[in-house]
């Protein structure tokens, strides 16, 4: 009875290995997205903390043809903001801010327009090329983030963001699609830079 | 019927449960593909969802299938009807759905290719080309007049806003017209609808345009009351030399509503066909997908129902094989669970009854067996123990039981032929002589007669002559017929050999004391005769007075000796046994007999140490006498006549002595009867000497043989027990 369950162990250890293979071999794939930060610099505005941001996009053709076909492409924008705290030799990070929202590119119309709608504030903005759409989609300027007096002079604080395409809001036939093919993996992967402390503060 | 209700659900239900909810789950996913958007966020969670789902049920499939390999490897009963009957069903509802399967894959290949044709495309990208021409044409036409109003105009619109872009936008007939610097300033503005509300300002990125002096018309949309509006936004940058700066005019043309209703359904059916047609392999995918899902999930859930079922059904064969196997290794005791009261139930319970007959059936046989060892020791104790020979053969003529006094009788070890034809035992290589002609005398018996029969038998052991009582009887068998046989062998050779001897002391008594009485006055009368009539006579007569009255006193004489010697034979006086060194005894007697003038030679070979005997030597002297005349008789024509005696001990702790002769010796048949009285062929003598000796051996619990033939000595062996193994020397101090 005993050596029926080491083999069944077996077998079942062996299905493991290998579907984490098959997941190490996916999260390679994702790896490799079209989204670069070309600027990142956080600026004191109006006492507060802002963002302003320079984001690349390329958008593969399999993507840019879905867009054609009015299929709406979800962008979801992550921003945290972690504060650092050393205690007993050890790092601790909280999350002071977190912001996340998603932005709709999607072409309209019998003249194609491309229409970026925020779903954080609800704005929609119409372009005629889908170049200008990207380029306003990867803009951020003086996006706020948190009031200064909300922030230690003395702490550490790390900015995190991080632009993908959400794929599991495409259309549920494109899902299987997305999971397996390499051009819908769009992700910047998580950017981080320190924040440099105002001399303000001190 | 609740038990039932819950042996149910225990076996069936959680397998139930979860392939219903999967198959809930794939049938909404299957609705969110076919356009069922409000559940589209669910998509990739009920996708998961299922997929975890058939993967706990191929796992616990798996598992089912792994331990079905493992009873199979254990032999297990029912397992081979389980696994049969499993491919059995699983084959007949595999094949019909693969079947379907691959039918359902085809209509929904073909049924979404079928969604699309080039027509329709065609007609719908015409369509679409011509609303978009229709509003480019607009909206040129409406940037032309604008741009040319402006060019006319547009010295006094930078005089007197107010007036002008009222009076332009009568001209124009736009809905809206508003008059920007280009640093965003609102100047003047006019509402068809005579609002106050002020307008929308252009775009920052309009503005842009604006100070880099570009013109623009486009159709925007904005949300209307109850669907969106489409207008034609134109914005005209222009200058003018009596101010200062760049202004812009923008001005709202409000498409028709009648027209952006036939726009918008245009562009929807092109958009919903192009999504369509995007989506045309990825939905092939999914389809495909769910059916392969449906089709696992059903192949699983069937396979497993039917391990279940099969195992149910199968419970009752597994229980019986268990009894089954368990009486074959002698355990009755077993006693089989009634779960179901259907056919393997009664089924069951005739096993258990039958289980219980056997177990009552094998402890009566055990009983009996019991009692019929028991019985075989008490009659094997009594056959032991009887003074009998008993052999026992089968209906075969197998032997098949001896006793001890057997064995004795034929100096054989029965024992060792049990189970052998006894015809068998007269041709091995060991050679029982001994055996033979009993078995030739007895055969004939034992094959014609079935009623008892007796036979007397003269047997030559090796120890002397035997004569043997033998009774056979035929032995019972359950068919009545013969079963074996029982030889019963009486040894009577003492019995007959007392009786001989009775009659002889008889015979002997009578004549002594019929003949001795008339002796004595014959004899007296014979000598007076003679002394009267000596006188008287003369001549001739006398001499015959005197021969005839010597031969008379003489052959009373003769008589005396003989009656005498009858009488001895006759008498049987008391023995007094008291310790003898025999050796002596032989040394007194020999020394009468070694007279260096006799023919023979009389020697001694006397053992040292000889044991002390209890004897009478008065009855022993007369047996040595008797044997040495025997010897002198016996060597009386013989060249040089040799006598020997010789004394020793044996194995047998019996003190031996032997006689030997070198006479004539005497013939082997006459050897049976050479202790008998009157067995002598020799023309003196009593006839009673070797007779008298083994009386006195007799009278001794000691043996006499004789080993002697034609051309060899004869040796008369005498075997006295030794008393206490006590030395002659101990016996003189």
């Amino acid at each position: 009875m005993k050596k029926t369950q080491d083999s069944f162990l077996l077998s079942l250890r062996f299905f493991l290995l290998m579907f984490l293979f098959f997941c190490a071999q996916t999260s390679l794939v994702w790896a490799k997205g079209a989204i670069h930060f070309s600027e990142l610099k956080e600026v004191i505005q109006d006492q507060k903390l802002v963002l302003n941001a320079e984001i690349d996009f390329t958008l593969p053709e399999e993507v840019v043809s879905a867009i054609h076909h009015d299929i709406s492409i979800l962008f979801k924008t992550e921003i945290i903001l972690l504060e650092e705290k050393p205690l007993l030799g050890m790092t601790f990070e909280r999350v002071r801010k977190s912001i996340e929202y998603h932005t709709e590119l999607y072409a309209y119309g019998v003249n194609r327009y491309y229409v970026l709608y925020n779903h954080r504030n609800h704005k929609r903005q119409t372009f005629q090329t889908l170049k200008e759409a990207l380029q306003t989609l990867g803009t951020l300027q003086a996006l706020p983030l948190i009031n200064l007096v909300e922030l230690h002079p003395e702490q550490t604080y790390f900015l995190k963001i991080r632009v993908s395409l959400n794929k599991w809001r495409l259309p549920p036939p494109l899902l299987i699609d997305s999971l397996l093919e390499p051009y819908w993996q769009l992700d910047s992967g998580w950017q981080s830079f320190k924040i440099r402390t105002p001399k303000s503060w001190r | 019927m609740y038990s039932g209700f819950w042996t149910f659900l225990k076996q069936y239900g959680w397998i139930t449960l979860i392939s219903s909810v999967l198959m809930l789950s794939l049938v909404i996913m299957s609705q969110i593909l076919q356009n069922a958007s409000s559940f589209a966020d669910t998509y990739s969670s009920l996708l998961f969802f299922t997929l975890a789902g058939i993967g706990v049920v191929l796992f616990v499939l798996l598992k089912a299938l792994w331990m079905l390999r493992v009873q199979y490897k254990k032999r297990t009963p029912g397992i081979k009807i389980t696994i049969r009957l499993t491919l059995a069903s699983t084959l007949m509802i595999g094949i019909p759905t693969a079947i379907i399967f691959y039918f359902s894959l085809m209509f929904i290949q073909q049924g979404i290719n079928q969604w699309f044709d080039v027509k329709t495309e065609t007609a719908l990208e015409n369509a679409s080309a011509l609303v978009r021409l229709s509003l480019d044409n607009s909206t040129r036409d409406r940037l032309k007049l604008t741009q040319a109003i402006v060019e006319e105009k547009g010295s006094l619109l930078a005089m007197s806003p107010v007036i002008e872009v009222n009076r332009l936008r009568s001209l124009l007939g736009a809905q809206e017209l508003a008059l920007y610097h280009s640093n965003q300033q609102l100047i003047a503005f006019s509402s068809q609808e005579n609002t106050t509300i002020l307008p929308e300002p252009p775009g920052d990125n309009l503005f842009q345009q604006i100070r880099q002096k570009k013109t623009y018309a486009a159709v925007e949309t904005r949300p209307g009351l109850t669907s969106d509006d489409q207008f034609i936004r134109v914005i005209i940058p222009f200058s003018d030399f009596g101010v200062s700066g760049t202004y812009a005019l923008q001005a709202i043309f409000l498409i028709p509503q009648s027209m952006t209703a036939l726009a918008e359904s245009v562009a929807a059916a092109s958009a919903q066909y192009q999504e369509l047609s995007y989506l045309k392999g990825p939905l092939i995918t999914s389809f495909t997908l769910i059916l392969s899902m449906v089709l696992l999930l059903t192949l699983a859930t069937a396979v497993l129902f039917t391990i279940q079922a099969v195992q149910n059904f199968t419970t009752p064969i597994r229980t019986l094989a268990r009894g089954t196997r368990a009486v074959s290794k002698g355990d009755y005791s077993i006693k089989m669970p009634i779960k179901e009261n259907d056919e393997f139930g009664d089924l069951t319970q005739s096993f258990n009854d039958m289980i219980q007959r056997i177990a009552q059936a094998r402890n009566e046989i055990k009983l009996g067996h019991q009692q019929t060892e028991v019985q075989k020791l008490y009659l094997q104790a009594i056959i032991k123990n009887l003074t009998s020979g008993v052999l026992t053969l089968d209906m075969n003529l197998r032997l098949r039981t001896s006793n001890d006094v057997a064995n004795n009788i034929f100096n054989v070890e029965f024992s060792n032929y049990i189970g052998q034809h006894f015809e068998h035992l007269l041709y091995r290589d060991d050679n029982l002589p001994q055996l033979v002609e009993f078995f030739t005398h007895i055969s004939p018996l034992l094959k014609q007669s079935e009623k008892p029969w007796h036979l007397q038998y003269e047997f030559a052991s090796q120890y002397g002559q035997k004569i043997l009582m033998i009774h056979g009887s035929t032995l019972p068998s359950m068919d009545k017929k013969i079963g074996g046989y029982v030889i019963v062998i009486d040894d009577i050779t003492a019995l007959v050999q007392a009786q001989l001897n009775a009659a002889w002391s008889d015979v002997a008594r009578r004549l002594a004391h019929e003949i001795k009485n008339p002796l004595t006055p014959i004899q007296l009368s014979a000598e007076r005769l003679q002394f009267k009539l000596e006188k008287e006579l003369g001549g001739q007569s006398k001499a015959l007075l005197n021969r005839m009255t010597h031969t008379i006193i003489e052959q009373v004489t003769t008589m005396k000796t003989l009656v005498q010697a009858f009488s001895d034979y006759a008498n049987t006086p008391e023995v007094l046994l008291e310790e003898t060194d025999i050796n002596q005894l032989i040394i007194d007697i020999a020394v009468m007999y070694q007279d260096p003038m006799a023919k023979w030679d009389l020697t001694l070979a006397l053992m040292e140490d000889c044991p002390v005997v209890l004897a009478d030597k008065a009855r022993l002297r007369q047996l040595f006498h008797n044997l040495v005349k025997n010897a002198i008789e016996a060597t009386e024509d013989t060249i040089l006549p040799k006598i020997q005696i010789r004394t020793y001990c044996n194995e047998q702790e019996q003190f031996v002595i032997e006689i030997r002769d070198n006479g004539p010796g005497i013939a082997e048949e006459a050897q049976n009867w050479i202790f008998e009285p009157y067995a002598s062929d020799k023309p003196k003598g009593s006839g009673l000497g070797l007779a008298i000796v083994r009386k006195i051996v007799e009278e001794h619990h000691g043996q006499i043989s004789l080993k002697s033939s034609p051309e060899m000595d004869t040796c008369f062996i005498i075997k006295i027990p030794i008393l206490n193994n006590i030395t002659s020397s101990k016996a003189h101090e």
